[in-house]
């Protein structure tokens, strides 16, 4: 999986944001805000990791069962596809 | 007319004689040998001269032309060619064809804050500014809310200086925010040649009552792109994310209010009791 490099993430008093910015505008209409997971999610796809990997790792910090994660993870890669953040 | 604005030398030739009695509030005599000057010239021309290279890009104001050893801006106001500039070094020349105060404002307003973004870690912030009690307060919020009417009321109850009505330089120096006072400041020409530290934002809104609340991640963000420069041929990605990171990590609130003495007192009262270092 490859991040379109266009979207940086941003932290703003707690809250993670990941703003859309090329080299000649920042898009005000697309800031996406994240929470710590999805930050972790993301950081793990920045990392070059496979869907199966990032499963694997949250499963060693998070008390939840593998189907439930893996399901959550799949849907939220999905979201980033649709959202066009990560890069098809 | 040499001028030192925002810690940094300009060399200024206008034509228009608001624009010069504009930087005649930040001439100076002369500058040491030594300092980096960055000159912002005039010039009537019976045509304007337009590149005759490819567009490198546009947007819906100004196309720019990318070329080996200078960039070209041609400048429009609603879809009216007003001028030209071509920057090359530490030098811009400014291209009007009939020039008035309003064309070359509009123009200088661009090359300084060109030389400024590139030369510092700057920002250009669409505000209205006071200092008050040795702290910088700044007014935002798009145009018409009335940013330079809260300025005024303070002005008018209170002890304070107006550092720029309109735009606002944001400079960061050894990690700290700075205002500085240009003679950028939009219709009501308010402006000091002052330094002050950025201290608080009020993002404002028009309201009956005066109410004010802490803004938070997200909220501020979007509230504080709208009015801050955007990543341009003048503005690097990585710099824009430097400036808004420090700038956001400055205190805020969100003021909904009117035009009243009350309006002034509660957002003194706020400012004391989140003890910002303004005593009574």
């Amino acid at each position: 999986m490859e991040l379109n490099n266009n979207f940086i993430l941003k932290e703003v008093a707690g809250e993670i944001m990941l703003v859309y910015q090329n080299e000649k505008t920042v898009d005000f209409s697309k800031v996406i805000t994240l929470n710590e997971i999805g930050k972790e999610i993301y950081l793990l796809i920045k990392e070059g990791k496979e869907e199966n990997e990032i499963v694997s790792s949250l499963l060693l910090e998070y008390e939840v069962r593998k189907e439930v994660l893996k399901k959550d993870v799949h849907d939220f890669i999905k979201k980033l596809k649709e959202l066009k953040i990560i890069n098809d | 007319m040499y001028c030192f604005i925002s810690n940094t030398c300009f060399n200024f030739n206008a034509l228009s004689n608001k624009m010069k009695s504009q930087l005649h509030k930040y001439e100076v005599d002369a500058f040491s040998p030594k300092e980096k000057i960055f000159s912002i010239l005039s010039i009537e021309v019976e045509e304007l001269p337009l590149p005759k290279e490819e567009i490198t890009y546009s947007t819906p104001t100004y196309d720019i032309y990318q070329l080996k050893d200078r960039l070209i801006q041609v400048q429009r106001v609603n879809d009216e060619l007003i001028g030209i500039i071509e920057y090359e070094d530490n030098k811009a020349l400014i291209y009007m064809k009939k020039p008035s105060f309003l064309k070359e404002y509009l123009l200088m307003e661009y090359a300084y804050t060109y030389f400024m973004q590139k030369e510092h870690n700057a920002i250009l912030f669409h505000s209205s500014s006071i200092e008050y009690k040795g702290h910088g307060i700044i007014f935002t919020a798009k145009s018409g809310t009335g940013k330079s009417t809260q300025a005024s009321l303070w002005k008018k109850y209170k002890d304070v200086i107006q550092i720029n009505d309109d735009k606002n330089m944001v400079v960061e120096e050894d990690g700290i925010l700075y205002l500085y006072g240009n003679p950028f400041s939009g219709k009501s020409c308010i402006d000091t040649n002052r330094k002050t530290k950025l201290d608080f934002i009020v993002f404002i809104y028009q309201n009956k009552d005066n109410t004010i609340r802490e803004l938070k991640g997200k909220e501020a963000l979007i509230l504080l792109m709208h009015q801050i420069a955007n990543v341009s041929f003048m503005m690097s990605k990585e710099k824009w994310n430097y400036m808004t990171d420090l700038i956001l990590k400055v205190k805020n609130c969100y003021f909904g209010c009117n035009i009243s003495l009350d309006a002034v007192n509660t957002l003194e009262n706020y400012l004391k009791e989140n003890s910002y270092g303004i005593e009574q």
